[in-house]
């Protein structure tokens, strides 16, 4: 930013030089990204919000064909983050222009990506879909043993507003998540961490749990110390479970055994993902990377 | 003698010549050099180029030199038959040497190390960041100078100005030998002042001279800010 122009001032300095004709225009940028407050302010007396959100407009307005956010929110405390998430969002899903997005925290990743490349030390260890990435083994060492779960892209089939919960589609079954803002056909993208799954052999009653799949055991990995990590076919869908190794033995669970996975639906945080008309040449492209040699 | 004598009839016309001179050559001193100052700082901060170490000696020489040197120096240059002094007056028609316009030049020479100083350090605060993003906006490099750096360095360059107009007001060494003592020509505040300090009976001229110098001295800073 710079210091010796207003937010408006600055907005305009990439826009004034960009060549014409200009795609994406100067209301819409202000309106997409709620700078109409701020335009007469300058970049001293901005928050690390919305100073973000003032450079994410400045570079937007300079007419770009990709956008390369290197790490946009690792300056911004957790409420500052989930202050600018709802606008990236929005950017992804208005405007077609590709994002590369370099993070190092998966959360981000999760809500904003359409196609992830998983990077470890400066190399492609794994890339796809949200969902593909998030089972693969490489992922685990990189998040944590805390943040090991099935990503799923799904479509919210009932919605409970009064309540904030939504139904959506999962395999062949539904699932009851807390969701707000998500009408009925609206895509969503929701996250089953791996340590919240409970797993049954018997179709369950009188629990708490709001949440009961029926699928089948498609494999059982080694994952921490005493813990597996078993994959569920829940129909065309698959969850992870991180089960102790006592109780796999306990239930004698093994590839096929048919089981019930429970949910609470309090665990489950569903995002709303309005997915670009064009899927393919507008898709946001994200990046996770872990510290490490730099590769070039 | 009494104080009331003493400063009878003060200023006089000789001492206000003398101020409005002074004033007149730090200021159109500081309109010469001002631009070439800001060339010198960029050129010292920013340009990589074999001679650099020199020019950096260089600029800073009259801090160093005897004034009288200087003004020396000026005057076999800058001279009625010096190489750049001829050259001025038969292609301009411009003397130098013994004029306002010399005395100006002495003092700005005497004075441009001290401003060149202000202006660099304040080059050398702006976040080159702030030019890079100004570049990946498409603004080029006479744009991103006009538009990012100046701005940003301008308190600097105001400083420098100030500084140099403040020193400019007392030069002497280099003004007394390139341009002479001529009244209401080049016969500034301090060069008034010596001339008193030299005639006999000037004891009264020169304090009072002395009183209008600190006068100056006090009010200016708080006029300036």
């Amino acid at each position: 930013m710079f210091p010796h122009f207003d937010v408006l001032g600055n907005l305009r300095y990439g826009y004034k030089r960009a060549a014409a004709p200009r795609a994406i225009g100067f209301d819409e940028v202000i309106a997409l990204l709620g700078l109409a407050p701020l335009l007469r302010r300058r970049p001293q007396q901005l928050s690390g919000g919305e100073r973000q959100r003032v450079s994410l407009g400045r570079a937007l307005l300079s007419q770009p064909r990709l956008l390369l956010l290197d790490e946009p929110l690792a300056s911004l405390d957790v409420a500052r983050r989930e202050e600018v998430l709802p606008y990236l969002e929005a950017l992804r899903d208005r405007l077609s222009i590709p994002m590369v997005y370099v993070s190092h925290e998966f959360e981000e990743v999760l809500r904003l990506a359409t196609h992830v490349v998983l990077l470890d030390s400066g190399s492609v260890v794994a890339q796809g879909t949200p969902g593909e990435v998030s089972l693969r083994p490489e992922l685990r060492s990189i998040v944590g043993p805390d943040s090991v779960g099935a990503v799923l892209d799904s479509v919210v089939t009932k919605v409970d507003s009064e309540r904030g919960m939504a139904d959506v589609q999962l395999g062949r079954g539904t699932l009851h998540v807390s969701l707000r803002e998500a009408p009925v056909g609206s895509r969503v993208r929701i996250q089953l961490l791996a340590r919240d799954i409970i797993l049954a052999t018997q179709s369950p009653h009188a629990l708490s749990v709001r949440n009961a799949l029926q699928g089948t055991v498609a494999q059982i990995s080694a994952d921490t110390d005493q813990a597996v990590l078993i994959e569920v076919d829940i129909g065309g869908a698959i969850v992870l479970a991180r089960i102790t190794q006592s109780a796999v033995e306990a239930l004698d669970l093994r590839v096929g055994s048919a089981v019930w996975v429970l949910v609470k639906a309090v665990s489950t945080r569903g995002h709303a993902f309005r997915m670009p008309a064009t899927e393919h040449a507008s898709s946001g492209d994200l990046v996770r990377t872990r510290p490490g040699p730099p590769s070039r | 003698m009494s104080s009331a004598t003493l400063m009878n009839g003060f200023p006089s016309s000789a001492e206000l010549d003398a101020l409005r001179l002074s004033l007149e050559v730090a200021a159109r001193s500081v309109g010469f050099s001002l631009p070439l100052a800001v060339l010198a700082a960029w050129l010292l901060t920013r340009a990589r180029f074999p001679g650099r170490p020199l020019l950096d000696a260089f600029v800073h020489l009259p801090l160093v030199l005897p004034p009288v040197a200087v003004g020396y120096v000026l005057l076999v240059l800058f001279g009625v038959h010096g190489p750049i002094g001829g050259w001025l007056r038969r292609t301009v028609g411009i003397e130098l040497a013994f004029t306002t316009a010399g005395a100006a030049l002495a003092t700005a020479v005497m004075t441009f190390p001290l401003m060149v100083r202000a202006i660099r350090i304040a080059l050398e605060n702006v976040d080159r960041g702030l030019e890079e993003a100004a570049r990946t906006l498409g603004a080029g490099p006479l744009d991103r100078f006009a538009t990012i750096t100046l701005p940003l360095m301008l308190p600097g360059i105001l400083a420098g100005a100030v500084t140099a107009f403040a020193a400019g007001l007392g030069e002497f060494g280099a003004v007394i030998t390139f341009a002479s003592n001529v009244p209401g020509v080049t016969r500034t505040l301090p060069l008034a002042l010596y001339t008193a300090i030299q005639s006999p009976g000037g004891d009264a001229l020169a304090l009072r001279l002395a009183v209008l110098s600190f006068v100056l001295g006090l009010a200016g800073p708080k006029a300036a800010g």
